[in-house]
């Protein structure tokens, strides 16, 4: 389990991945994720968060098109692989259950 | 683009991102950049936009996204280094010409060099093998008397050094030793083996002799071996000589010859002495044989302290004072001082040195071997410059090789390499290179070595390569080769743009400053040697051709007799021969004389009436009648010996003599008295002669005596041909010595090739200049060669579009040619002066000297132009002939 374990934000950006599916590249990622915790967030963050998943076989990536807005570079999409699913999935499963636990505290515990 | 200027992003965040990040990160990075400055800019204004980009930007500066610094670290170092070598061969292998000009010049330099190191190696170990060397010195006389000074070895009688011995108690050992400067023979009466021996071969010395030195005695007993007066120690290699397989301890070898001759019991036999040692000799006897019985006795007769000279070796201690030790030698002196008007007093010259930095000690009669450290800088400083030509060449030819390897950098480059690979890869090629040129040198050292030890008399071997700090030595150099060879390439292809190196036409440089520094200094190196060679040739043939006042051509000298038993009837003999000799038809003259060409006495001579201190150092020796007409000597005053004139009261003497004796005239010495220093001789002038030249032109006239020894066996005898047939003359003179002195053997020479031998070491240094230089222009001109194909290669499509244009092949060959020239000219300006210094220099040890003018530096300079003329048309006529369509047609 441990190997296995996402940080918070690296996280949410292979959520982001998933969800964008075939639109997964830096940028998008990026506005995805602002949009929806309605924060700016570092490019860089996202970009090392990226290669560390990538480096971890979470993600997998392959160049796209090139465009003049881009200034002639490709973009680069990213692609959750089976087994980030996998982690993920465990992931939200141990979350749910502790949340569950959580719940099922006397309410002074809590 | 609208507002192109306003609506772009600062350019200096992307480089410093490329300077910091992984390059493989960096497109993906730039464009999600440069995508949300775009988004940026229709939400915010543009100064917002770009501050957005700008901290975007440098937020990816971050470890995880950096690129690694520790560069190759996580390369297998060994794999790429392999590459490296692998790539290097392929290189190697395909430019075949290049790789075998260029690995020929790198060898034959590392190989000359090679050579020249071991040869210095064994100059300087001289002595060395002694254990106690550093404890052992050679007793120094200095002789002051009123303002004249002299030093020399053998200035102290033999009481000398057992005195020493006894009265101060540093020294703990001392050496005696006496070399006689005359020819013997030696009989083994046994078998009748008999030879001449040389002056040198014998040496007198003390038994001390075993105690202070490490000469191994093969058999006898170290102790016992010098018990006997008449005991002999032989060396390995004469015990063969004279007796075969035979063990020699306890046989006779009979000596006929001065100074002491008689009938020797070998005692002992020596391993053969070793080369690098100042005394070389092949029969060892004890010197109180020489005190006792010495010239017939009269060593034992004269004064032990004053009298016949030896030359005395002692050893002290290591800890001791030196200079306390030489006042005490000094003191001891002066309290047997005998002649009143004389001063003399002791230096100490270390073992070590005496036979490099021995200068006018070695002076001939000591017969010590000598060298020269003056020769040694000489060769050290040669070759060393033959490796810098080579290596010099190297990098001109590797950099005329970059002009077709700037694609494969290029492409190397695009492909990811950066530059710091790319300069390891080329010091590596440049290692590949030198050490299979060390490797090939190892091989020609072996070649060349006999070559050397022809050339220098001297039997030389490779001993260096048993010594593990010579490789260790060895490889240094071969990485110090190739990092010096390599850099400069290196720096210079590594450092193009891949862009450039793409497209060739783009790349013109010209050739520079460096290089052209380099082919000066080729150039200087080759004119500095053929001037050196040019000038040694033209200084020793105008010493040849000189007016002697003597002539020795056709002058055939032979041996005289030394077994004779009867010495009356051997005498007797002696003239007869000498007679019958002259009546020859093919025969013009007969002497006899106790020295040849070259050699001769030196003793002091003076009129009786002047000061023994104010006595000349003038040149003597002896001879029979005849003399002044078998080498034509020209008389001014007086006439030759006659019949009548009794032995050794006689002498003729040369202008020189006449002045430096005080005479007024030539005609005024005739008849006049000469004495000895301390008087004892009392010799009559009979005859002046024109100054002439016994010895080599190098030095001055110096006085001259010569004295009549008619009634004794002189130890050579010169006869005067007047045919070119020698073999018949030849023949009856062996017959008629045979039949006269049987059991001599019949040995003979000729008096020019005597004389000329004075001039062996001119004649070497010219013809070591000789190679040097043709190895230095052989290297030189490959570079040439080289650089020339470089530029005229860079320079085709400018050639084809002249002689589209009209230009003739002439007019592109000075094109071509001239830069050539103007390097060429500024090292011959270069060079003259130091020519001219150092030419100077050295003519100026030579009394008769040819005059450094214009032509010393013109024959060389005309033959080197010649040489790079010709290397270079090679190249440039071809370009200039070809096909302008060729060079244009193809892009």
């Amino acid at each position: 389990m441990k190997k296995n374990r996402l940080g918070e934000f690296q996280e949410l950006i292979l959520m982001a991945v998933i969800l964008l599916r075939e639109q997964a590249h830096g940028n998008e990622i990026q506005r995805e994720l602002e949009s929806r915790l309605n924060e700016r967030l570092s490019m860089g963050a996202i970009q090392t968060a990226l290669k560390r998943m990538e480096d971890k076989g979470l993600l997998t990536s392959e160049w796209g098109e090139a465009t003049p807005v881009r200034g002639g570079k490709r973009r680069k999409y990213y692609t959750a692989t089976p087994y980030a699913r996998k982690v993920l999935e465990e992931m939200t499963q141990v979350r749910s259950q502790m949340w569950q636990s959580i719940h099922d505290l006397k309410p002074e515990r809590l | 683009m609208e507002n192109s200027n306003e609506s772009r992003p600062p350019r200096w965040p992307i480089w410093l991102l490329r300077f910091f990040l992984k390059a493989s990160y960096l497109e993906e990075i730039e464009g999600n950049l440069e995508e949300r400055f775009h988004d940026n800019l229709l939400a915010y204004r543009k100064r917002r936009a770009k501050f957005e980009y700008v901290r975007d930007a440098l937020l990816h500066i971050r470890p995880a996204l950096m690129r690694n610094w520790a560069g190759q670290k996580k390369l297998n170092h060994i794999s790429v280094f392999s590459l490296y070598i692998k790539s290097a061969f392929r290189i190697l292998l395909k430019n075949r010409a290049y790789s075998i000009i260029n690995l020929l010049g790198l060898s034959v330099g590392m190989g000359v060099c090679l050579v020249i190191f071991q040869y210095t190696y064994l100059e300087l170990s001289y002595d060395q093998f002694h254990t106690d060397h550093d404890q052992i010195y050679r007793v120094i006389i200095e002789e002051t008397n009123g303002a004249g000074h002299e030093s020399y070895p053998n200035g102290i009688g033999y009481g000398f050094a057992p005195a020493a011995m006894d009265e101060i108690p540093e020294i703990t050992g001392y050496l005696r030793k006496e070399r006689v400067n005359r020819v013997a023979t030696v009989t083994n009466p046994d078998n009748k083996r008999v030879f001449y021996e040389e002056v040198n071969d014998l040496l007198f010395a003390d038994a001390g002799f075993f105690e202070l030195f490490n000469f191994p005695l093969l058999r006898g007993n170290e102790k016992s071996v010098f018990n006997d007066s008449y005991s002999i120690v032989i060396t390995e290699k004469t015990a063969t000589k004279y007796f075969g397989d035979e063990d020699p301890i306890g046989k006779r070898l009979v000596i006929s010859g001065p100074p002491s001759p008689g009938e020797y019991l070998v005692t002992g036999v020596l391993e053969d002495i070793p080369l690098n040692t100042h005394w070389q000799f092949d029969f060892l006897i004890p010197i109180k044989n020489y005190i006792e019985y010495g010239w017939g006795g009269a060593v034992k007769r004269n004064d032990d302290w004053n009298g016949f000279n030896v030359i005395n070796y002692l050893k002290i201690e290591a800890t001791a004072d030196k200079l306390a030790v030489i006042n005490k030698l000094n003191a001891m002196i002066a309290a047997r001082r005998t002649e009143e008007d004389t001063r003399k007093q002791v230096s100490l010259q270390p073992l070590k040195d005496i036979y490099l930095e021995s200068g006018h000690l070695s002076y001939q009669g000591h017969f010590d071997s000598t060298g020269s450290i003056r020769d040694i800088l000489i060769f050290g400083i040669i070759s060393g410059f033959v490796l810098l030509i080579a290596w010099v060449n190297y990098i001109n030819l590797s950099v005329t090789q970059s002009i077709q390897r700037t694609k494969e950098v290029g492409i190397r480059k695009t492909l990811g390499a950066i530059r710091h690979q790319l300069m390891a890869q080329f010091i590596s090629e440049s290692l590949l290179l030198n050490t299979l040129a060390g490797a090939l040198a190892i091989g020609l050292a072996f070649l060349i070595l006999p070559l050397l030890s022809n050339f220098l008399d001297k039997p030389l071997e490779m001993s260096l390569v048993r010594l593990p700090e010579f490789w260790a030595v060895f490889l240094a150099f071969i990485v110090l080769g190739a990092i010096v060879s390599g850099i400069y390439p290196a720096f210079l292809l590594s450092g193009h743009q891949p862009i450039v190196s793409l497209k060739p036409q783009a790349n013109s440089p010209r050739t520079s400053v460096f290089r052209k520094g380099l082919m000066v200094f080729q150039f200087l190196i080759s004119f500095l040697l053929i001037t050196a060679t040019y000038l040694v040739y033209e200084q020793v043939s105008f010493l040849k051709t000189r007016e002697l006042n003597v002539d020795m051509e056709k002058i055939l000298v032979i041996k005289g007799p030394r077994v004779v038993p009867d010495k009356k009837k051997g005498l007797e003999n002696f003239k007869v021969f000498r007679t019958e000799m002259a009546r020859h038809a093919n025969i013009e003259a007969v002497t006899g004389s106790l020295f040849t060409p070259g050699d001769f006495w030196t003793r002091p001579y003076r009129q009786p009436g002047v000061p023994g201190n104010e006595a000349a150092y003038s040149r003597t020796f002896y001879t029979t009648l005849n003399f002044a007409e078998t080498y034509d000597l020209e008389f001014v005053a007086g006439g030759p010996f006659t019949r009548e004139m009794p032995d050794e009261k006689v002498v003729i003497i040369n202008e020189a003599a006449v002045a430096a004796f005080g005479f007024e005239s030539a005609e005024q010495s005739i008849n006049q008295k000469l004495a000895g220093k301390s008087g004892g001789r009392n010799e009559r002038i009979v005859g002046v002669v024109k100054n002439f030249h016994w010895h080599s032109l190098r030095e001055a006239h110096e006085p001259y005596v010569i004295g009549l020894y008619e009634n004794n066996l002189t130890e050579h005898v010169s006869i005067r041909l007047n045919t070119s047939d020698l073999s018949n003359t030849l023949t009856d003179l062996r017959d008629s010595f045979e039949k006269f002195f049987p059991g001599n053997p019949f040995d003979y020479y000729f008096a020019d090739s005597a004389f000329n031998k004075q001039y062996q070491s001119e004649q070497k240094f010219s013809q070591l200049f000789l190679f040097f230089s043709i190895l230095a222009i052989f290297i030189g001109c490959i570079g040439l060669f080289a650089l020339v194909s470089y530029n005229a290669n860079l320079r085709v499509k400018e050639i084809g579009i002249r002689k589209v244009l009209g230009a003739h092949v002439s007019v592109i060959l000075v094109l071509l040619s001239k830069q050539y020239l103007r390097l060429f000219a500024v090292s011959i300006l270069l060079g003259a002066p130091v020519a001219w210094l150092a030419g100077n220099r050295w003519l100026n040890h030579y009394d008769t000297r040819i005059p450094l003018s214009l032509p010393v530096f013109l024959v060389p300079s005309i033959v080197m132009l010649l040489i790079a003329t010709l290397t270079i048309a090679q190249r440039t006529i071809r370009t200039a002939r070809a096909n302008p369509v060729n060079a244009l047609r193809n892009e």
